[in-house]
């Protein structure tokens, strides 16, 4: 292998903190969507590469199932959002006031 | 060291995630969230996971991102623009990510997988199918009902109001 | 090797048959409005389920509490018990919606993604595999999703729908972060090796592995409802419907637990880390300011919501001293099927009194005893027994708890304290649930009473019967979850 297994973890650290950052700052319910696909990046990233220095083969099988729940994810995910614009024409979600404590 | 490819490949799949969250269009962002999930398919090939990184680009790049395209589309263009942001928070979250990347990257240079390194050769993909179909079985079956569920709920919720109340005046 | 009549398997196979041909049945039928037809089939599907889980208990099919195993599920004690809990709030739902459904469209996709959800939270107790956990917990949570967003004209319904996925979704990405981790710090899936890779560890992974516990507790935490995670809570058992609320709070929650059990407290247990402080700390945090909070609510199912996140503190107790008393994890194990019937009956009764009266806030509750009493009794039950008064089922688990503490109050110096925490969170809780009573019945004028939904009475008597009747009588209970806990401590290994 050309690459260390360092370097594989530390691109993947850097995608989990740019995801956190996007949850944390944006309120835009897309935005928040491809923060959270961004994670779940950065986690089948440390998978694959954690399973191709052990060899093993679970981490591409983890990654494999990660990335098909993702789909499953995406799909309620959005007919939400879609549900949301057409009741509120807005998809921000700090504009979405009806529940109050 | 890291070679060439590898370090561009990060810079592009980096650069790109900052952009999908950054860019004022959401629909220039989607794109750049394209770019991103690519580079991590381009990270699975220099990972010798050829099957993986298909997969990616079919199901990530393919499909998940072209859904969110299509959905961001479909909004007002005056959405696909407004931005409203909390300064302060901002720049809390910038804090938060920094100090999170610097700790745990430490952690990790600090750690004993520096020293993991293998000449062995990869993974035959042969040997995942024989995990599907032997060890994780029943993981494979739930995973189809997750799908079943996620189609089936999502079709309800994405039917419009009023077509619904035509169907039931017929 | 898995048998094909192991109880998870025979579980998927019945519930998931149900589940998928529901739709398919709704398309070829055609017609709408009754609901009846798909609520007898999932109703079916449930009792049949909860039959071969108690045939198998009877019939000493299942192991004792194993905990590991070479394959990704095992059928075990401890499955078996929570699978029971779960299909219980499974029929408490199912049976609930039949009066509330009438209302809505679609009942035949709402019942089949009850029996979904209701898998998946049953093979989470089950698994023995980070994998096979992770999707269970997956197939839990998505079909809870469109659930909760199941009233498309109600903007609240919809509000809380995005929020709970919006959380859902991060803890989910970050549980795969957190496995992600473990697996590559152990070279395993398998909770069995994982336990044996940390055994034996390298000092220099100990703050990775530490990094990938943490990461299991904010994932589970999300759903648990622990306190530094808790802020979608509230308003998602405020705005989704409220048969969903019970089967958000008495189910999806104590997956959160089962969960947590298989991994983190085994996991920290053999790191051998000072874990237990951290979480007694959380369970403290947990109770009072769910407790707290809750004064201030003025709509009943938000002031159940924080009573609910309350008693996610007094269950991880029992956690938080499991190493040093299996008392305290037992008294866990039976606050959550406690609390599983409590909430879900409280619920079932808020859903009947929306169906009839469309009202929640505390206000218009006035004379409610007179207009509904089976409901109001129902309510006025599971709320002293969520207090934790004597005669009630609630009294025991939480005496266990209680009592856990101050057993391991000889190795944890502060172990009482969370016994006294607990008994005085209880004590809070008792004076705002005395004053719903009081509203409910001492206040209003008389009004006339107004026909109950006989589902709701078909569940809030069933729960009145458990808990006034293993109040009087816990034995059996007790010794079930007994036979239920597995043995947490140091020298356990796989």
């Amino acid at each position: 292998m050309a690459n260390e297994l360092t370097e594989f973890v530390l691109v993947s650290v850097a995608l989990l903190g740019i995801g956190i950052y996007g949850l944390s700052v944006k309120r835009n319910a897309i935005r928040m969507l491809f923060a959270i696909e961004i994670v779940i990046n950065a986690a089948n990233l440390n998978m694959v590469a954690f399973g191709r220095f052990l060899p093993h083969s679970g981490g591409q099988t983890l990654a494999l199932f990660s990335i098909a729940i993702a789909a499953a994810e995406v799909a309620v995910g959005l007919s939400l959002i879609i549900v949301a614009y057409r009741m509120y024409h807005n998809i921000d979600i700090a504009d979405f006031r009806s529940l109050k404590g | 060291m890291a070679d060439a490819a590898f370090l561009a490949l990060s810079v592009i799949t980096i650069g790109s995630a900052i952009a999908a969250l950054e860019l004022r269009s959401l629909v220039y962002g989607s794109i750049a969230l394209m770019g991103t999930l690519g580079g991590i398919a381009g990270f699975f090939i220099l990972l010798d996971s050829p099957f993986v990184a298909m997969f990616q680009l079919a199901v990530y790049v393919g499909s998940i991102a072209v859904l969110i395209l299509f959905t961001v589309m479909l909004v007002k263009r005056e959405l696909i623009f407004k931005k409203v942001e909390d300064k302060r928070r901002k720049f809390v979250g910038i804090a938060l990510m920094l100090v999170f990347m610097v700790a745990l990257g430490a952690v990790i240079l600090d750690s004993g997988i520096k020293q993991i390194t293998t000449d062995e050769p990869a993974v035959d993909f042969r040997e995942i199918g024989d995990d599907f179909l032997t060890y994780y079985w029943p993981a494979l079956i739930l995973m189809g009902l997750i799908l079943s569920g996620a189609v089936t709920g999502a079709l309800v919720l994405a039917r419009r109001v009023d077509e619904e109340n035509g169907q039931r005046v017929n | 090797m898995l048998e094909i009549t192991s109880t998870p398997l025979v579980i998927i196979a019945i519930l998931g048959v149900a589940g998928v041909i529901l739709p398919v049945i709704n398309v070829i039928r055609k017609e709408k409005g009754s609901n009846s037809f798909y609520a007898v089939i999932a109703f079916a599907a449930l009792i049949i389920s909860i039959g071969y889980v108690g045939y198998q208990f009877l019939t000493d099919n299942v192991l004792p509490s194993a905990l590991f195993s070479e394959d990704v599920i095992v059928d075990d004690a401890f499955g078996g018990f929570f699978a029971i809990a779960m299909l219980i709030v499974a029929i408490f739902t199912t049976v609930g919606s039949f009066n509330y459904m009438r209302k809505h469209n679609y009942p035949a996709i709402y019942y089949s993604l009850i029996l979904l959800s209701t898998i998946g939270m049953v093979l989470v107790a089950y698994s023995t595999d980070l994998i096979m956990l992770f999707v269970a917990w997956e197939l839990m949570s998505i079909p809870t999703y469109a659930l909760v967003g199941f009233i498309k004209r109600n903007p609240q319904s919809n509000e809380a729908a995005l929020k709970y996925f919006l959380f859902g979704a991060l803890s989910s990405a970050i549980i795969v972060y957190g496995i992600s981790l473990t697996y590559g710090i152990t070279g395993s899936t398998n909770i069995g090796e994982i336990i044996q890779g940390y055994s034996n560890l390298d000092p220099g992974l100990l703050p990775l592995a530490l990094l990938s516990v943490g990461m299991f507790v904010a994932g589970f935490g999300f759903k648990m409802g622990l306190v530094p995670f808790h802020q979608w809570l509230p308003d998602t058992y405020e705005g989704s419907p409220p048969t969903i609320t019970t089967l958000l709070a008495a189910g999806t929650k104590k997956a959160g637990f089962a969960a947590t059990i298989r991994i983190v407290v085994l996991g920290m247990v053999v790191l051998n880390l000072d874990w237990t402080l951290a979480l007694g700390i959380l369970a403290i945090m947990t109770m009072t300011i769910g407790n707290v909070a809750a004064i201030m609510q003025k709509n009943l199912s938000r002031m159940l919501a924080y009573s609910s996140i309350a008693h996610a503190g007094y269950i991880l107790i029992g956690l938080a001293v499991s190493p040093y008393s299996s008392l305290g994890l037992q008294g866990s194990l039976f606050q959550i099927l406690n609390h599983a019937v409590m909430k879900g009956m409280a619920f079932i009764a808020v859903a009947g009194i929306v169906t009839t009266l469309a009202v929640t806030n505390l206000d218009k509750l006035k004379g409610l005893g007179r207009k509904m009493p089976i409901t109001s009794l129902g309510l006025v039950i599971s709320l002293l027994a969520l207090a934790g008064v004597p005669p009630l089922a609630g009294f025991w688990s939480k005496l266990m708890l209680f009592g856990g503490a101050l057993d391991a109050g000889g190795a944890l110096w502060w172990a009482p304290w969370l016994a006294i925490a607990g008994v005085l969170n209880s004590a809070l809780s008792l004076a705002y649930y005395g004053w719903i009573m009081r509203r409910m019945y001492f206040e209003g004028e008389t009004e006339k009473r107004v026909s109950e939904p006989k589902s709701v009475i078909a569940v809030v008597v069933f729960s009145i019967i458990f808990l006034v009747g293993f109040g009087v009588y816990p034995d059996p209970i007790i010794k079930f979850v007994e036979y239920a806990t597995p043995i947490v401590s140091l020298g356990l290994m796989p």
